[in-house]
């Protein structure tokens, strides 16, 4: 029998009101999901950075390395990290491209190298939390304040330098504070500048450190890091680690996904769908680490 | 012996209960009766019963509140908790009000329109007018409220503190301390890597300020005077709750919080009013661990002289230390 | 596509993909966690009337749970209280509720064979299991359960030097917390896209019943919600076993200084409460949609003001994203902030008073079928009008200074979703038990359960309120440390004795439930004549729902007692006759 009624635009039911798949469908809400996730850690983030600003660590002065090049480097590498990542996300753009085209040599291709952009990122990740456990130039936790670094008069300067110690000897290095209080002793040229960014004379240097110091801090761990505040480096790892490990799972994902291109599943199936909703996740990991980057490292 | 017999106790039970149920079904399906079906007379009585008990629920607040009337707090006794009570007292008739109103309506209307099989109900699927009323009713009464609301907290929050004698509470896992800054009227510098044993409140020693702080187990302010508490604990969240001044603030290890207020009654006073028994007192309201319901201290409102007296017999840190040397 | 693959034993009660089978199983294990938060209960509510002194239901608890005078341990009760809030609000009211109904009615309702995919769903349900089980095996590991309240705020919650329970039991509760948000948000995503994607021809949004609605607006809500809570927990693992300093600063305990320095526990509070506070608007919207289903139903009337309805529930799940700071008034929070929160609170009081009003319009003029599910339904009204009249006071900021943290917050919120949250429940169970499982559960048991329950109910939660105005504390072991408090005892007392025998009342239920699946009286297909697309599958309940094509949607839910028709009720998929117009 013949509805009268006149429903206009109303759908009339049955599959896909919204053009998508439910596969799709799912993917996007799994990642307004992961989204929230990652804004409570930013959240958070910017919560506990704020309640500091005075003694908060300035990333150009943290990440100042760059891999087989010497010298200092503010922020080149993590930009280089980024555009690889951005890159990546571009070539996934093409894969999932070809994929509408049906163009399975294509796409094995461009998925291979978001894959190697992948790994690059991760290996990179992990050169840069390599270097950030280990140290740069050291510093001094205090009692009352935050770390404290060594400066030859208003120039930061190092532990190392201080102390005439090769970083880069092999050797696991220890100081402690009254070593640190007798090389200021003897060499007068060196200074304290402080957590809020103030320098002090050597003089006062000496007696600020032998009531206040605890200990040298070469380094970085969850508990406390030569940088400055505690929260910097616990942020820093629980942050680009949790992305590290959606990078990661992007990873064996996009793997198990090239395999099956290249064994002719989703010719078979008729549509690489597949390649769209991965592609999906990919860019979704690429725009977090953008506001990653934006908010850890500029900000 | 005794678990088996409670356990066969139920265990018949269970099975009574199998057997009277089962009865009464197949009782029904003897008289072609759906025994589950909802009848008429059903209707009748549930309809019933929703007035009577409806009501008697009403019947029961009401005696709830002139039973217990007498147990609630006393009025307050600071100037900010005087505007507490007026916004509590209008709150309260409010939502009473409302309360007395609807919750009837929904009982009478079940008895009134019990169903039965001769009636049809009236098929109204809306009307715009009345949601509109009844939207933009509340709207008004509560943008009232907010309003009142937001003035009363206000002036309970922003209270300017520069004549206010500063008091230190501080709060461990399971006791309050409170210390008294002294004839400088300046608390001496205080972090807590530096708690020990012998120096409770962490104070840093070598602070001029501090020599003269006074540190108590019972806290003593003047009446009319402003006071501000300032508030740091050591361990977890903990929340200093004085119910009779309507103050309340959490203290929260590494961040610190304070609460500005005036008391307006002495203890002596009060002691007149609600009986000899009555004391001030400070009690822990955030769960802190397992002493949570036995944290107090006492405070007392006093005359200024009672108050200097008691002041001049209390210790300050120097001499404390004096005396342990 | 009914049926056409052969199942085992394992593939249809176990590991099934089958949504009805699913939502049985979430039922299941909601009411059994219900009987152990509910039997946690009982016992401290011995402790409270009879402080200090030994019980026989003590004898329920592990042993070291009491002291060598048969006494409950201080630390103990905090560790039930802390289960007692955790099971309830969590697995009973979050995955009892939602999970049941969601799974069972969204398909059914909107015309479709299964959740979009019964794989996830199953999994759903497989993590929602696992968390139980940790969350079980805690209450027996050395040191007990976790014990700093359900709300388990650092320090308290990391530091097991400051309660026993803050260690092995803490990190159980986390991991199992953890499994369950992520059952509830495969939960979630399932039930968003299909009620998106799958609703069968006809079933436009403006024809689904208000259940539905809920349902979609509380599955998104989690999804916003839970993944906070998700990094909530994970920041309190890394502060707890990695020293990292998230939310700790500046502690010492038990003579030892530790190293955390620079964390706020009021960072906890904001993301938890982020959480915490859509979290009792995901308990109450699925109560409140089944308690729009039944009266309506029962009234043999059209639900008043359907468009007001649904448009009250997207407004209640917008606001309750703004207004999470009320949990917080007392934290030392800037003053201004408190103002925002206190104006969004208070602004929630509208959308609910107008779905009050429209159900009391409702019952005006009705033609009302007392069946169980209506009394427990109507009863969730009553409730919601209480427990939200008395979040009026809470909610501002002002009065909160004094009644924060005491007994009255203990009575607002065990009224509203105590009462209010678990009448709709179990309307719900009572209202569609016959669909779930082809018999009828007894009505007369049903009645004596309602009115216990009822009267109880209001007996143990309404004078909570007047111990809350004496400044009673909350989750104290006992009050005869303070005497301003000696005389409340007898308050004390009365609550306890409502609450035992509220318990017992419940045993009723127990029985009619478990009797009527086995030995019910068999159900007919459409017992309550209701207009819902449910009742027009078969009563044996086949995989895929509806043996034949799925039906067509003509009319929106409501049409009860329309006038012109034959009976008092049209099925959504009978047609419009020549000249009838749709009502919306």
């Amino acid at each position: 029998m013949q509805e009268k009624t006149d429903y206009g635009k109303a759908w009339q039911g049955g599959d896909k009101p919204y053009a998508a798949s439910y596969g799709k469908l799912m993917m996007w809400f799994f990642l307004i999901t992961d989204t929230l996730t990652f804004s409570a850690f930013l959240a958070a983030y910017g919560f506990s950075r704020f309640k500091y600003p005075d003694v908060w660590p300035v990333p150009e002065d943290v990440f100042t390395h760059f891999p087989f090049i010497s010298g200092e480097h503010p922020l080149l590498f993590v930009a280089l990290m980024t555009f690889i990542l951005i890159m990546s996300s571009v070539t996934m753009v093409l894969a999932v491209n070809y994929g509408h085209k049906m163009q399975k040599n294509k796409v094995i291709l461009w998925l291979s190298l978001t894959i190697v952009g992948g790994c690059i990122f991760l290996g990179s990740q992990a050169w840069e939390w390599g270097h950030f456990i280990h140290g740069d130039k050291g510093g001094i936790d205090t009692k009352t304040e935050f770390v404290v670094h060594i400066a030859e008069g208003e120039d930061l300067s190092s532990v190392y330098s201080l102390m005439d110690a090769d970083k880069y000897d092999g050797t696991h290095h220890h100081f402690t504070v009254d070593q640190i209080i007798d090389n200021l002793i003897k060499k007068s040229e060196y200074n304290i500048r402080k957590a809020d960014r103030q320098y002090l004379s050597n003089k006062e240097s000496i007696e600020y450190l032998k009531k206040n110091g605890t200990q040298v801090l070469l380094g970085a761990n969850l508990e406390n890091n030569e940088y400055g505040h505690r929260l910097f480096a616990d942020y820093f790892f629980f942050i680009t680690g949790f992305h590290g490990f959606h990078v990661f799972s992007g990873v064996v994902i996009l793997i198990i996904i090239l395999i099956n291109v290249i064994k002719g599943t989703y010719e078979r199936r008729g549509h690489y769908e597949m390649i769209e909703k991965v592609g999906l996740y990919w860019h979704f990991v690429d725009l977090v680490w953008v506001f990653v980057f934006t908010f850890f490292y500029l900000v | 012996m005794t678990n088996i017999l409670i356990a066969l106790v139920v265990l018949l039970a269970i099975v009574t209960l199998v057997q009277l149920t089962r009865v009464s079904e197949l009782l029904g399906e003897l008289k072609k009766q759906d025994v589950n079906e909802v009848t008429d007379e059903d209707n009748k009585t549930q309809g019933f019963l929703m007035l009577i008990i409806g009501m008697g629920f009403l019947v029961f607040v009401i005696w709830q509140m002139i039973e217990w009337n007498h147990l609630l707090l006393p009025e307050a006794a600071s100037v900010h908790g005087q505007e507490i009570d007026v916004l509590m007292r209008f709150s309260m008739t409010l939502i009473l009000v409302v309360f007395f109103i609807v919750t009837p309506m929904l009982f009478y209307f079940s008895y009134r329109y019990r169903g039965n099989k001769q009636n049809t109900a009236y098929f109204l699927v809306h009307n715009n007018k009345l949601e509109f009323i009844w939207t933009i009713i509340p709207t008004i009464v509560l943008t009232g409220v907010i309003i009142f609301g937001l003035k009363t907290w206000d002036k309970a929050m922003n209270v300017d503190t520069s004549d206010s004698q500063e008091i230190e509470v501080f709060v461990k896992q399971f006791q309050w301390l409170a210390r008294f800054p002294g004839e400088d009227n300046i608390l001496g510098k205080s972090n807590f890597q530096l708690i020990t044993p012998t120096n409770v409140l962490g104070i840093d020693e070598e602070d001029l300020n501090a020599e003269d702080d006074k540190i108590v187990r019972e806290v003593h302010l003047v009446v009319n005077e402003p006071v501000v508490l300032k508030f740091r604990s050591q361990d977890v969240i903990h929340s200093a709750f004085l119910p009779h001044f309507r103050v309340q603030m959490n203290c929260v290890p590494g961040l610190s919080t304070q609460f500005a207020f005036t008391p307006t009654k002495t203890t002596a006073q009060m002691k007149k009013e609600e009986g000899e028994d009555f004391e001030y007192v400070l009690l822990c309201n955030k769960i802190c661990g397992a002493a949570h319901y036995n944290m107090q201290m006492r405070f007392v409102v006093e005359t200024q002289e009672e108050y200097d007296l008691w002041l001049a017999k209390q210790k300050t840190i120097s001499d404390k230390l004096l005396t342990q040397k | 596509m009914s049926g056409h693959h052969n199942e085992t034993f394992i593939t249809k009660y176990i590991f099934s993909q089958d949504h009805k089978m699913i939502a049985k199983q979430f039922l299941i294990t909601g009411m059994i966690m219900a009987i152990l938060g509910m039997l946690m209960s009982a016992v401290f509510r011995v402790q409270l009337a009879n402080p200090g002194e030994s019980s026989i239901l003590y004898n329920l608890l592990p042993g070291g749970w009491v002291n060598e005078l048969g006494a409950l341990s201080p630390d103990k009760y905090l560790a039930l209280v802390t289960m007692h809030g955790t099971i309830l609000v969590f697995w009973v009211l979050t995955a009892g509720l939602s999970g049941t109904f969601a799974n069972f009615l969204i398909p059914l309702q909107i015309g479709a064979r299964d959740m979009a995919s019964g794989f996830l769903n199953m999994l759903s349900y497989w993590f929602f299991f696992i968390a139980t089980v940790i969350l079980v095996w805690s209450i027996y590991v050395e040191g007990g359960p976790a014990s700093g309240g359900w709300t388990i705020y650092p320090p308290l919650s990391a530091l097991p030097q400051a309660i026993p329970g803050s260690g092995t039991g803490m990190t159980l509760w986390l991991i199992s917390i953890t499994l369950f948000v992520v059952g509830s948000l495969l939960g979630g995503l399932n039930y968003i896209v299909t009620i998106l994607n799958l609703r069968t021809k006809g079933m436009s949004m403006q024809r689904l019943p208000l259940t539905v609605w809920a349902l979609l607006v509380t599955a998104i809500l989690g999804v916003l919600s839970f993944p906070v809570l998700l990094s909530c927990g994970l920041l309190l693992v890394f502060d707890r076993s990695f020293g990292t300093s998230f939310y700790l600063s500046d502690i010492v305990v038990n003579g030892e200084v530790l190293h955390h320095l620079g964390g706020s526990p009021i960072l906890f509070e904001h993301l938890f409460w982020f959480l915490g506070h859509p979290e009792v608007y995901i308990i109450l919207l699925p109560a409140l949609g089944i308690i729009s289903e039944v009266i309506s139903v029962n009234a043999r009337k059209p639900i008043f003001g359907y468009k007001a309805m649904v448009a009250s529930i997207l407004v209640i799940g917008f606001l309750s994203f703004i207004v999470w700071g009320h949990h917080m008034f007392m934290t030392g929070m800037n003053p201004f902030l408190g103002s925002v929160f206190t104006f969004t609170t208070l602004l929630i009081a509208i959308p609910s008073a107008v779905k009050v009003f429209n159900y009391l319009a409702t019952l005006w003029r009705a033609n009302i079928r007392f069946t169980p599910a209506m009394l427990f339904a109507i009863a969730g009204v009553s409730a919601f009008i209480t427990g939200g009249l008395t979040g009026l006071i809470l909610g501002d900021s002002a009065l909160d200074i004094n009644v924060h943290d005491t007994y009255f917050v203990v009575g607002h919120f065990h009224i509203v979703m105590g009462l209010s949250a678990i009448y709709g429940m179990l309307a719900g169970v009572y209202h569609w038990f016959p669909k779930m499982y082809g018999k009828m559960m007894n009505k007369n048991l049903g009645y004596v359960h309602f009115w216990g329950t009822f009267i109880c109910a209001y007996g143990v939660f309404f004078p909570m309120h007047f111990l809350g105005l004496a400044g009673l504390p909350r989750r104290y072991y006992e009050n005869t440390a303070f005497p301003m408090f000696d005389g409340l005892t007898d308050i004390n007392s009365i609550i306890t004795f409502f609450a035992l025998s509220g318990a017992v009342v419940q045993v009723i239920f127990l029985f009619n439930f478990i009797y009527s699946i086995f030995k019910g009286t068999k159900t007919v297909q459409n017992p309550w004549k209701s207009n819902t697309l449910e009742w027009t599958t078969p009563i044996e309940r086949i995989h895929g729902n509806w043996p034949g094509d799925l039906p067509s949607v003509h009319r929106w839910a409501y049409d009860y007692s329309k006038p012109g028709a034959e009976e008092d009720f049209i099925l959504q998929t009978v047609p419009l006759k020549e000249g009838e117009k749709e009502e919306h």
